[in-house]
């Protein structure tokens, strides 16, 4: 029993510690946003290849958040089950 | 609000890209001999949000690009990426709860718009990016 409620607790702790990767992509999507905003203020003509540019680079920095995602879940609902069977 | 042609564009060389890698799954999930309705439905949901995903972040993009105050547009995508991340809380965890879903065929997809990313680089020809910065 304290077996079980030791794996759990620390996948827990370990899911919340992967999430960590979350808030990196809000912070530096928010930054290139800010910067597109910038360049099309000064070359609006330029607007279609900046929005075209930033959509890609927005979603390439967001994958390092779902990994971290993915991480956390694997660790909530794989992880303690694979550990508590062999108990 | 008019969808902005560079927007539709990517979204669909995503989708084409997250259905080409969605069928190499399948084709492994079959190899293996792990092939049900569960991996089938699990597949459609992990692809379909990771298209979602794209096309919602491009709306985002699009209407943060055309705001005048940076301050705004910065906390458009943010609250945007927080309500995205959100909704694939919910996805992921449908994906692992409910029986008729196989967990990996959900969880899979989302990584392969990354991937799809990483393949039109290698596609895209190298005269393009130099024409681009001389301007011309």
């Amino acid at each position: 029993m304290l077996e079980k409620a030791i794996i759990l607790g620390c996948s827990a702790i370990g899911a919340g510690l992967a999430m960590i990767a979350g808030i990196g992509p809000g912070i530096g999507e928010g930054y290139a946003v800010g910067k597109a905003c910038e360049a099309i203020g000064r070359q609006p003509e330029s607007k279609g290849d900046v929005t075209s540019t930033m959509l890609l680079g927005c979603a390439v920095a967001e994958t390092t958040g779902i990994y971290g995602f993915i991480v956390a879940l694997l660790l909530m609902f794989v992880t303690p089950n694979m550990f508590i069977g062999k108990l | 609000m008019k969808i902005s042609a560079a927007v539709k564009k990517e979204t669909g060389h995503i989708a084409l890209g997250v259905a080409a890698l969605t069928a190499v799954m399948l084709a492994i999930f079959w190899i293996f001999g792990a092939m049900d309705a569960s991996v089938l439905w699990g597949a459609l949901l992990g692809s379909g949000y990771a298209v979602l995903n794209f096309f919602l972040l491009g709306i985002t993009v699009q209407k943060a690009a055309g705001m005048e105050k940076e301050g705004k547009a910065k906390s458009l995508i943010q609250f945007s990426y927080s309500l995205r991340m959100l909704a694939l809380f919910g996805v992921a965890v449908l994906g692992f709860v409910l029986s008729c879903f196989h967990w990996a065929a959900v969880i899979i997809p989302m990584i392969f718009p990354r991937v799809t990313i990483l393949m039109m680089g290698f596609r895209k020809p190298k005269g393009k990016e130099g024409k681009a910065e001389d301007g011309t």
